[in-house]
């Protein structure tokens, strides 16, 4: 059946006021709301430092030097050597190495070596052991632990070697061992 | 369901982005200490010199060694 013009004329203004409608849709009124929230990155400042006689530090505060020990015999203890890091920043500090090094011109003398490790407050040391294996064995228990802003972790290292674990062999005579402990943190 | 391969590829670099962010946002310090131990000899000497086997002397002449040679104690 054929439509008259006036039918179809009728019906394409019909569509297309549909179509300004839905046109329209985009005029909406139209509002917002926004939320602000300032970031500021913290810079991290870890230093450290000891209590015990004749330790020094960098002016930077990073870099630790113990009294040197010895001659020793076979049998020996340096004591207990307090050593203090602290967290100056003002973020959470988390442990995440301990690297150790220790040159030496006599490796029985660098594989003799006991160290001790006892935090402070603790019960029993974090570590007792062989100097050579420390990097291996301390890593698992100290990686993870958190120094928060503003504190510090206080921390007593001792070597030494007989009494209660083997005193140094006699090819250890005449050596020096330079051991430096480096621990990282993240934050 | 096929996955379209520009799909895939934003999909690919959005992880790889991740793993930027997790490898490099993290602000790290470090401090070190660090100390000297140095072991003493142990010296034996009879008659004045230094041997590894006990000489007998009279008079501060070495007549001999009469003995094996001794090791040396470290204690």
């Amino acid at each position: 059946m054929a439509y008259s013009r006036k039918v179809l004329t009728v019906g394409a203004l019909g569509i297309a006021a549909f179509a300004l409608i839905g046109a329209g849709a985009s005029a909406t009124f139209t509002d917002g709301a926004a939320a602000q929230k300032t970031i500021t990155a913290g810079t991290m400042n870890m230093t450290i430092t000891s209590t015990t006689p004749g330790a020094w530090r960098t002016t930077d505060g990073k870099t630790l030097t113990l009294a040197a020990y010895g001659p020793v015999g076979s049998t020996f203890s340096t004591g207990p050597q307090t050593v203090i890091v602290s967290n100056n920043s003002s973020i959470d500090a988390k442990l995440v190495k301990l690297s150790v090094t220790a040159p030496t011109s006599n490796e029985q003398l660098r594989d003799g070596i006991y160290v001790k490790i006892q935090m402070a407050g603790a019960n029993s040391p974090v570590y007792d052991g062989l100097l050579a294996d420390l990097e291996s064995s301390a890593t698992p228990f100290i990686k993870g632990q958190t120094i928060a802003a503003g504190t510090s972790m206080t921390a007593d290292v001792t070597f030494y070697a007989g009494d209660s674990k083997p005193s140094l062999p006699d090819g250890a005579q005449g050596g020096v061992v330079v051991p430096t402990f480096t621990v990282g943190f993240t934050g | 369901m096929a996955v379209r391969p520009k799909l895939m590829i934003g999909a690919g670099i959005a992880v790889a982005g991740l793993g930027l962010i997790g490898a490099g946002a993290t602000f790290t310090t470090q401090v070190s200490g660090s100390t000297s131990i140095s072991s003493g000899d142990l010296g034996l000497s009879l008659n004045g010199q230094s041997q590894s086997s006990l000489l007998v002397g009279v008079d501060g002449n070495n007549l001999n060694s009469h003995f094996t040679p001794i090791s040396r104690a470290w204690c």
